[in-house]
């Protein structure tokens, strides 16, 4: 059985937030977008989906070989199918804001799905969350596999499923852009590199962080499939059930200001075709400028 | 007796010369439907008739040659301006139709502030006119949620609605006068007067005539003071629905005119709201000079604290909410980026009844779509435009789309749920369609939605467009399965 | 205070140095103890194989550091837990002070400047892509301009070979990959140079519209000899591929002149196209943020304009 951890964090929706708003300075340093309908990060959101492919992958393999084994024995064939169960669970840290986006999880098969009753990780609090996610992983793992994002639309490049892995001593592939059953029970991963893509098969456990992989939306569970979770909500673990003190995080975040990315914006007005042969004489015919 | 395309476009090119007739493959693709078809536009499935072309017309003149051309000749032809509808009435449902677009008649030509009346041409935006109206100080109050993307020629052929209607009223409310253009070549001028009473008031005449009888130029709509500063905000969660209309309805009845009044039930509301906590969401807004929306404030805030299964929420959450709420060009590329993704979209019918039947509509109509519908993942809706005898109700809905081309999931899903919700409207002696008007969607219902009074609008029709041009489809369906007419 | 730069990539180690070093020359004017580590590994960077090596040579470092690349990242945050440091990723400014390691960096896609505080030494320090190397941007002339109809020339900004004066760095070479991997299959990926040396870009956004229109803008741009970019949607809808990606996931790049078409502007893409000399853009909503932050700003369809501009570029 392969037991799988989704990191999954849950963001407000900041392309809902207006030019002017950024300008007039509504953000201070925790980050808070009050009343801002809140959304999953994108790469987390990709990783839960791939997750589930995963899982489609695995119980379609198992059919095949349940079918084939059932040739054989029973017994075989229960094995066969034991093998390749795949577990999912989702882990988030927030406020009860984040519930429904878990139930959706668990609506479309995740098993469990847990929430750390915490502020969510910022760029200022990712030791001490990885801390608490290292422990919570001892204690509900042991997992096969740790997906997270590689990047949150928040606080930029996430550092926090790195220190995970160096916390439980996990080997740790980044900018993944897929992952599937490969050869003897390793991984094969698909992961971005400096001077490549790399595939490789690579044996359990690892963390792995998401990079960008197009077409990976969460999907959709219908009515009667909520209906059918609606008896597995998620649970609620709070911070004071962590036994290890808050780590110290050794990064703060002093202040904030928007930033001012706008230039002399003249405007050339007339028909498009004049305008563009007066660019094309004064800025490339001459040359430089 | 038609004429073959070629000629179609001849004929165009001699009025409004080459540069203005558009061929090109792909527009005339897109300009064969709107965003009813959504899903097989995402996957760019075309299944409607590709027309002839689409024409730019700059001036009342022009569009009279090309209608009265098009008259004459017995084409087809489809006004448009936003390309923003949503019930099929931009889709060229014959055979080398004409679409006549006019968003390139984009002048504002005056703003009245004596009299408080802007006068614009039919392509104007509704986003510029508003936000140049604003720079003044002033207002249309007229906020459709496809604001970014509407003209104000459609917005009164449709009978549009925003989301400020309470206090401001729909678009038949605005309009004060307007120019249109009939198919004969009749170009008709409606004077600006406060009200009239010389006959019939044939502004309705135009006001949701849908491009079946008329080419709407020109419209004259009233204008607000824009008081923004004075601004209150009330939101409340609410454990029953049908408390949640009784306390709209008990608003609207003791007097009181919120620029905004919203009931969200439970599933909606979860959608929408990140502290709905599961249950159904009121909220309200009051707009105007200062000491009126401070008692409407309280007079509401009164009311619906009294109500059993009420808890008040902080108003700063529903400003927020607010200021996000519009659709432009942007949403929908990522609207259209999840549904080829996910295989699920969403769509949304309006409704509309009286406070006798709101609820029972609401309620059967939530009740047979969870359990007639495949593949649902979601069914719920909101009231947004109360009148002191009744309200409306939009219904929304998501579904992933199993084992369908995209040709067909409009049959298989979203017309059998248009139908459902239909059914149940005229069943309890409601209106099928509050805001988006009837398009070529709704139209199969047309019969049932006026009984008797059909004979009116037949009559409308055959008055105005005796050769049958004006966006055929549209209103009166052409082709019409009798005993299935959720099939088209 | 000494400083040590990594180096983990041999392939982009001129480049890295370069740019590790243009940063430092930057952020301290104090004479400084630097040393500069080349790591030796295999076609990749393994981070297991290279932190096994780093943690004991940068034991009793201050300030280590590293490149804006996948692995200076991932190393970086990796190598400041194992020696009970602090990192910070995509950091623009660095400045030491009383109270510890002042360094800045974007948050909320580029919307937001962070000033932030470290405590705890080593700092861990990934610089920005954005950063440039050593040195006054050199005004190449010696090979063809795109801007005068001609080829893409040098790179604006990167002074040819590494700042003199400094030492060389002294390599490593990593252990053994500890991870044991099987069946690996590397891809090359030549990130488009074309993209940050040219001095002419079109950079594209969501307006073209679908992938025959931005495979018509690529070709147009091949035809005025500039290169060619695109905005994120585009990427992620799949009408081009990732190379052309430009932005803070992509390429940030420094031509003479940027023509944006269809691209509203968000703050991720503009932070790419930023170091531009000039700025163009074309897009049919006036309102779009691209406007106010381009130099000269056009309301109408790219096609058209695009098209013109080829058509007066011909001879």
């Amino acid at each position: 059985m392969m037991n799988i951890l989704t990191v999954f964090n849950i963001i407000p929706d900041l392309d809902l937030i207006s030019e002017a708003e950024w300008a007039s300075d509504i953000v201070d340093t925790r980050l808070n977008f009050p009343g801002v309908k809140t959304v999953p990060e994108a790469q987390d959101e990709s990783a839960a989906e791939l997750a589930l492919r995963f899982r489609d992958a695995a119980a379609a393999a198992s059919a095949d070989s349940v079918a084939a084994a059932s040739a054989g024995s029973h017994a075989s064939a229960a094995a066969a199918a034991i093998d390749s169960e795949v577990r999912l669970t989702a882990v988030t840290f927030g406020n009860a804001v984040a519930d429904k986006a878990l139930r959706t999880l668990t609506a479309l098969g995740y098993q469990s799905a847990d929430r750390i009753d915490t502020d969510r990780p910022g760029p200022d609090n990712e030791e001490s969350h990885a801390a608490l996610l290292a422990e919570y992983c001892r204690k509900r793992g042991p997992f096969d596999l740790i997906l997270a994002g590689t990047q949150s639309s928040v606080s930029g490049f996430s550092q926090l499923p790195l220190l995970l892995a160096e916390a439980l001593q996990f080997p740790c592939i980044t900018e993944v852009t897929g992952f599937s059953a490969g050869a003897e029970g390793r991984i094969r991963i698909e992961h971005q590199t400096d001077t490549g893509i790399l595939s490789e098969d690579l044996p359990t456990p690892l963390l792995l962080t998401i990079g960008d992989v197009p077409d990976t939306c969460l999907r959709i569970p219908t009515l009667r499939q909520r209906k059918a979770s609606g008896s597995n909500p998620p649970s609620v673990i709070s911070a004071s059930e962590f036994s290890e003190e808050l780590k110290e995080n050794g990064i703060r975040l002093q202040s904030v200001s928007a930033i001012d990315q706008s230039r002399a914006a003249r405007q050339m007005e007339g028909d498009t075709d004049d305008i563009a042969k007066q660019i094309v004489q004064e800025y490339i015919r001459e040359g430089t400028r | 007796m038609s004429l073959a395309r070629e000629e179609i476009v001849k004929g165009l090119v001699n009025i409004l010369g080459e540069d203005r007739v558009i061929t090109d493959e792909t527009v005339l693709k897109e300009s064969s439907i709107d965003r009813y078809r959504k899903f097989e536009q995402c996957h760019e499935v075309y299944t409607q008739p590709i027309p002839a072309a689409v024409v730019y017309v700059k001036n009342t003149e022009e569009v009279r040659n090309v209608l009265m051309f098009a008259n004459e000749n017995g084409v087809n032809v489809v006004p448009r301006t936003g390309h923003s509808a949503i019930e099929g009435g931009l889709e060229t449902a014959l055979e080398n139709s004409v679409v006549i677009d006019g968003s390139e008649m984009n002048q504002v030509l005056e703003v009245n502030k004596e009299s408080m009346q802007v006068t614009c041409q039919c392509g104007v935006p509704l986003q510029s006119l508003e936000d140049s109206l604003r720079e003044q100080g002033l207002t249309t109050g007229h906020s459709p949620q496809s604001k970014p993307l509407a003209q104000m020629g459609g917005l009164v052929a449709t009978r549009s609605i925003g989301q400020f209607s309470t206090l401001y009223g729909g678009i038949e409310d605005m309009l004060v006068g307007c120019e249109v253009v009939f198919p004969g070549g009749q170009v008709c001028r409606i004077k600006n007067v406060p009200r009239r009473s010389v006959g019939p008031d044939i502004r309705h005449i135009v006001l949701g005539n849908e491009g079946a009888l008329c080419f709407i130029t020109e419209v004259t709509v009233k204008i607000f003071k824009y008081q923004p500063e004075n601004n209150r905000f009330l939101g409340y969660r609410i454990k029953d629905m049908e408390k949640g209309f009784q306390a709209l309805r008990q608003v609207m009845v003791e007097g009181y005119r919120p620029s905004v009044a919203r009931l969200y039930d439970l599933q909606d509301a979860e959608m929408n709201f990140d502290w709905a906590d599961g249950e159904n969401v009121l909220l309200f807004m009051a707009e105007g000079p200062a000491s009126i929306t401070k008692a409407t404030a309280e007079g509401i805030d009164e009311i619906v604290r009294k109500i059993e299964g009420v808890t008040p929420v902080d108003a700063s959450l529903i400003e927020t909410w607010f200021n996000h709420l519009n659709w432009g060009a942007e949403q929908i590329a990522q609207e259209k980026k999840e549904i080829l993704a996910t295989d699920n979209i969403g769509i949304t019918t309006e409704i509309s009844g009286c406070w006798d039947c709101i609820y029972k509509i609401y309620a059967s109509v939530v009740e047979r779509i969870t359990n007639e519908v495949p593949d649902l993942t979601m069914i719920g809706g909101h009231s947004s435009h109360s009148y002191i005898n009744g309200t409306n109700m939009y219904f929304v809905y998501y579904y992933n789309v199993v084992d369908c081309r995209p040709e067909d999931e409009i049959n298989k899903y979203h017309n059998l749920i248009n139908r459902i919700i239909c059914e149940e409207t005229v069943r309890f002696g409601g209106s099928i369609a509050h805001h988006h008007g009837l398009g070529k969607a709704r139209a199969h219902y047309v019969w049932e939605e006026y009984g008797s009074s059909f004979y009116m609008l037949e009559t409308l029709k055959y008055a105005f467009d005796p050769n049958g041009v004006m966006n055929m489809g549209t209103l009166i369906p052409v082709k019409h399965d009798k005993e299935h007419p959720w099939n088209f | 205070m000494n400083y040590t730069l990594i180096l983990p990539n041999p392939g982009s180690a001129e480049e890295d140095s370069g740019r590790l070093s243009g940063f430092l020359q930057n952020c301290t004017d104090s004479s400084r103890n630097l040393r500069k580590i080349s790591l030796n590994g295999d076609t990749f960077c393994r981070a297991e194989a290279a932190l096994i090596s780093l943690v004991s040579l940068c034991a009793e470092d201050d300030i280590i550091l590293f490149p804006a690349s996948i692995a200076g990242r991932e190393l970086a945050v990796r190598l400041a837990a194992r020696l009970g440091g602090t990192a910070a990723v995509d950091v623009t400014e660095m400045r030491f002070c009383d109270d510890g390691l002042h360094v800045v960096r974007s948050l909320c896609t580029e919307h937001i400047r962070g000033d932030f505080v470290l405590r705890r030494k080593p700092f861990c320090i990934v610089i920005n892509k954005s950063c440039p190397a050593g040195g006054a941007p050199v005004e190449d002339i010696s090979k063809p301009s795109a801007l005068s109809g001609e080829n893409a020339s040098a790179p604006a900004g990167l002074s040819p070979g590494d700042a003199s004066g400094e030492d060389a760095p002294e390599t490593v070479t990593l252990p053994a990959d500890p991870l044991n991997p099987t069946n690996q299959n590397l891809v090359p990926q030549h990130m488009s140079s074309s993209l940050t040396e040219s001095r002419l870009v079109i950079a594209a956004g969501r307006g073209l519209g679908s992938r025959a229109g931005a495979d018509e803008a690529a070709a147009l741009a091949e035809q005025l000899g500039a290169a060619f970019g695109v905005s994120r949607p585009v990427v992620m809808n799949a009408w081009r591929p990732m190379e052309e990606l430009l932005g803070v996931s992509g390429s940030m790049i420094h031509p003479k002149l940027c023509i944006v078409l269809g691209a509203s502007g968000s703050p991720a893409f503009c932070a790419g196209i930023s170091g531009s000399g000039t700025i163009i853009a074309v897009n049919r909503d006036p309102d779009a943020p691209i406007m106010k932050k381009s130099d000269i700003c056009i309301c109408g369809d790219w096609k058209d304009f695009l098209r013109a501009m080829v058509k007066y570029c011909s001879p």
